[in-house]
């Protein structure tokens, strides 16, 4: 028993101590520390602050954000594939789909049946992939337009991401009007953020209106990722943002995270802005890895206006996967310590997320709710937000 | 064949950063597969990337943290250090250093875990193991060892002493400050990290060996000076494992050697000691999990939602739904009310799978109708979670002997019951089958706090006490509670028990770790009351839950007893219901021990 009763004289004297002692008390307590490990050399934080210009101004068209329509559909799928880890061009998704049925399909087979059709014949394409995918009425899309204030006060215009669906991306572009800008060359790069079926699969229709453009894409794209830009047409310059940093022009550059994303996707990229006289502007398409890593990246290695987390838009997902602490798994408290001063978000951010944010005070845009979206709380398909 | 670009796909050159990102990698992917987490207890983990990245998981059974930090490129190896943070309150604490037992005290403690690796006190205590890592690219090879010791010792040779009141002795002269089982604590990890990368790569290890060297343990002096204590001998082990074609012991020969390490089991083949590992064989072998997990589904876990019209359900159920989509887990509904508006596509901004099952009332099986729901939202795809909406009209006890003929289909979680504060007490006066969903819930939900005064909440809080000492009260406002949250409030649960209730004598489960099991013992005649009040008084304390339906000599009626941690108490059941009489032991180690008869 006699350990016992050590155990329990030692229990009720930490139960009884005084907290932040120091290790001054212990030594005169005559405790001291063995440890086998030897003291980490903790580095300083060092905020890089790499200076990479600024812009007057950000304006943000959400030309769709409705990756899917139905839930339970996606994630009945996934599930019904065998899960997170499955890679999706196995899915029979389309435009992949090959007859097959769910989780039997490659892409190799599914290009096979529409490759001769790409980037022109759209329509034609997706009725053969509506036939031969699972579930092609639920595929709709992500993608924004990007228009850039530079100093000088000359705008400029980028493309991030291209949606899923052919047919309804098609309708989406022909509704901002982004067909047009991309025939008259008035775009100056598509930017992938990650290689996700709802962000990069509705490619050709980018194609079809200019198949010229500078595409940029992530490191850890895979092989097929590369075939389906080459099989959809595309003639221009292909550029592989490296981890870290990337400039992309004065005010504005890319950060690729090299994380392991669903369905095997691995690295996805976000664009920040520096707002002249504002701040930082985070622009993502999903930020899988965690919008709160996003940023606090971002702290450590970028310079702007103000010192100050100005904007944010886009999908947000706090983290990817389960904390162990509940208490932590909340973007509302995630997010309070930043202070942003304007909020637009959609897409993955969960409309009851939303909501908690606008109860919390937070400057969150609200949208109009069109074109299929499904709330005011945020930005929907065809609003548009400023910063600057 | 091996394939390392499973685990991580970018460039390898073995650097530093190279490994760390392949570390990262293999945990988050980890994370993605719900098969795993079931198998190994997994958790849930946490990244923290400045200013040092490390990693915190959590695993079922262990009450406290563990963490993971890259520290050196050493030998060709990439090493990471692992450790143990242990909660406050566990008994493990007593094992640790009394110097981390007061760290562990520190009210932001857990905070600072969270980024262990940038905090000198945390990242040089704490430390369970190693693990080296050794990837090559070329030869799609890898290599593991974990170093670790049976039990981490230090003495204090001259004891240790109270600063507040003289003479209090914390620590005998040369009595033990730290006697760490550090090997138990590295194994829940080694478990999963293991099994993350044969279920990964679909590739069992190729090689296998267990190396064991003489550690020495450690005494401080009162001046803190360190010496090697040759008269209490330490074991360290090496814990060795090769994936890929032609892995050789070659790149652990120096390691060992510099140990003087001996194979422990010159005999031992791969074979005989990976049968029982879950990391072996990639076809989801699940030998570590209870026998009722045998198919390769990972069975859907089932929570029932009870409450009374107007409580919160359908917030609840709203909540739930958000925090675990956007964790990428697919939650079905299932609700026995046809009719009722409240959870529609438009309320609910979100999509899911959703079955209605005919109304089921008081004196009629749900459980038919049940399985027919189940079987429909199974046929369309495997959600992780079933959430059961019951109406206010099926009475939960009822419900509880019919549940577990769904053992089959899926794992009874937990009985959650949402309970409208402000209306509560008035409830509780005119509603019979609202004091019944008090008394059958695991976890109360005592919804509308914002509505209600400090004085007011207490009043109610005691009134759910006394009609179920067993349930974990919960405050919410709006419902709103991470389904994580609910998880970690559960201990053996009202699921379990229920699953057993109708079974045969002698139905056990045997928990991962911990020997968590359960014992249903039928009660053919009635009880005596008084004795067995004495018998409950003096259960052995491995027992920490009891629950049943017993019959007393002289009376009417029957009770619900409902036992936890000796509290306990009995409810009266309505005359006209009669059950089988019978009770259900919770504990750890029960069949090691005897259990004698209430009689």
């Amino acid at each position: 028993m006699s350990v016992q009763n050590e155990d329990t004289k030692r229990r009720d004297f930490l139960k009884g101590a005084l907290t932040g002692l120091g290790l001054g008390t212990f030594a005169t307590m005559g405790i001291f520390s063995y440890s086998p490990m030897r003291e980490f050399f903790l580095p300083q934080m060092v905020r890089k602050m790499k200076d990479f210009g600024a812009c007057k101004s950000i304006k943000i068209t959400n030309i769709s954000e409705t990756s899917w329509f139905d839930n339970a559909t996606l994630m009945g799928d996934i599930k019904g594939a065998g899960g997170l880890l499955v890679n999706q061009y196995l899915f029979n998704w389309p435009p992949f789909g090959d007859g097959t049925g769910l989780a039997k399909g490659s892409y190799e087979k599914g290009i096979a049946k529409i490759k001769h059709l790409l980037p022109n014949k759209l329509e034609e394409a997706w009725k053969i992939a509506e036939e031969n995918s699972v579930n092609p009425q639920n595929a709709g899309g992500f993608a924004a337009l990007i228009e850039i204030e530079r100093l000088d006060g000359v705008k400029k215009k980028y493309l991030l991401d291209t949606g899923w669906s052919y047919a309804w991306m098609d309708e989406s572009f022909k509704r901002e009007g982004i067909d047009k800008m991309l025939a008259n060359g008035e775009i100056e790069a598509l930017i992938i953020s990650h290689e996700h079926w709802d962000h990069f699969w509705g490619l050709p229709v980018t194609m079809k209106y200019a198949p010229n453009i500078k595409i940029i894409v992530p490191e850890g794209f895979y092989p097929e990722g590369f075939q389906y830009i080459k099989d959809s047409g595309h003639k221009g310059e292909l550029m592989v943002h490296k981890t870290g940093i990337n400039d992309i022009e004065p005010g504005l550059c890319a950060i690729v995270f090299d994380v392991p994303i669903i369905n095997r996707v691995f690295g996805e990229q976000s664009i920040f802005a520096n707002v002249q006289g504002k701040g930082l502007v985070s622009i993502s398409g999903c930020c899988h890895q965690g919008i709160i890593q996003f940023i606090s990246m971002a702290k450590k290695e970028l310079k702007y206006d103000n010192d100050q987390m100005y904007g944010i838009y886009g999908g947000l997902h706090i983290s990817p996967f389960d904390d162990w602490d509940p208490k932590y798994d909340d973007l509302v408290i995630g997010l309070a310590k930043w202070d942003f001063k304007a909020i637009g978000c959609n897409h993955c951010t969960g409309l009851l997320t939303a909501r908690k944010f606008v109860a919390a005070g937070y400057p969150v845009v609200q949208g109009t709710a069109q074109h299929r979206s499904k709330s005011k709380v945020y930005l929907g398909n065809g609003d548009t937000m400023v910063f600057g | 064949m091996m394939n390392i670009q499973a685990l991580y796909p970018a460039t390898f050159d073995g650097t530093a950063e190279n490994y760390t990102a392949f570390m990262r990698s293999i945990l988050i992917k980890g994370s993605y597969d719900s098969v795993l987490k079931k198998m190994t207890g997994y958790k849930g983990m946490y990244v923290c990337q400045h200013p040092k990245e490390c990693w915190t998981l959590k695993f079922d059974q262990f009450e406290g943290i563990f963490g993971v930090v890259f520290s050196e490129i050493y030998d060709g190896f990439g090493t990471f250090a692992l450790y143990y943070f242990p909660s406050p309150n566990e008994n493990l604490i007593e094992r640790f250093s009394v110097l981390e037992g007061l760290l562990a005290q520190e009210e932001n403690f857990i905070d600072k875990v969270r980024s262990f690796a940038s905090d000198s006190e945390l990242s040089t205590q704490f430390y369970i193991g190693s693990l080296r890592l050794h990837v090559n690219i070329e030869s799609q090879t890898m290599f593991l060892c974990y170093e670790t010791c049976l039990r981490q010792r230090v003495y204090a040779k001259e004891g240790v002493f109270s600063p507040w009141k003289k003479d209090e002795c914390i620590i005998e002269a040369g009595g033990l400050d730290k006697d760490l089982p550090s090997f138990r604590l590295v194994l829940p990890f080694m478990n999963f990290f293991n099994t993350a990368i044969t279920r990964l790569t679909c590739n069992a290890p190729s090689y296998f060996q267990l190396f064991k060297a003489r550690d020495y343990t450690v005494a401080y002096n009162a001046q803190g000076r360190c010496e090697k204590m040759l008269d209490s001998p330490a074991t360290k082990l090496f814990i060795a494992l090769g994936y890929g074609d032609g892995v050789s012991d070659a790149l652990i020969k120096p390691i060992v050697e510099k140990a003087e390490a001996q194979v422990i089991l010159a005999h031992m083949s791969l074979n005989s000691f990976l049968q029982k590992a879950p990391w072996y064989d990639q076809n989801e072998s699940m030998a570590f999990l209870k026998p009722s997990i045998s198919q390769r589904k990972i069975k859907p876990t089932l929570v029932v939602v009870t409450g009374f019209l107007g409580s919160g359900k359908t917030n609840f159920l709203q909540n739930y739904i958000e925090y675990e989509t956007e964790k990428n887990h697919f939650i079905g509904i299932i609700q026995n009310e046809i009719g009722k508006t409240g959870l529609d596509g438009k309320l609910v901004d979100y999509d899911y799978s959703l079955v209605e099952i005919d109304e089921g009332c008081v004196c009629c099986s749900l459980s038919g109708q049940l399985r027919m729901g189940v079987n429909t939202l199974m046929k369309k795809t495997t959600p992780d979670t079933i959430l059961l909406e019951t109406t206010g009209v099926a009475n939960p006890f009822n419900l509880l002997s019919e549940l577990h003929e769904l053992e089959d289909l899926v794992d009874l979680e937990a009985i959650v019951t949402v309970v409208d504060g402000t209306n509560a007490l008035f409830l509780a006066k005119e509603y019979r089958i609202f004091i019944d969903q008090i008394r059958s819930a695991d976890i109360i939900l005592l919804n509308k706090t914002d509505l209600m005064s400090a004085t007011e909440i207490e009043k109610v809080e005691q009134f759910l006490y006394e009609n179920n000492r067993c349930a974990k009260v919960i405050q919410t406002v709006q419902c709103d509670i991470h389904p994580n949250a609910l998880r970690l409030s559960l201990n053996a649960s009202t699921a379990q028990i229920a699953s057993l209730i109708a079974e045969e004598d002698e139905v056990k489960y045997t928990h991962t770790h911990d020997h968590l099991s359960s014992i249903k013992v039928a009660l053919p005649k009635a009880l005596n009351k008084e004795q067995f009040e004495i018998y409950l008084d003096t259960l052995p304390q491995n027992i920490y839950r009891l629950k049943g339906i017993v019959g007393f000599e002289n009376e009417l009626s029957q009770y619900v007893v409902q036992y936890v941690r000796g509290h306990y108490e009995f409810v009266e059941q309505q005359r006209e219901q009669r059950h089988e009489t019978f009770l259900v032991y919770i504990g750890k180690d029960l069949d090691k021990c005897y259990l004698s008869s209430p009689y």
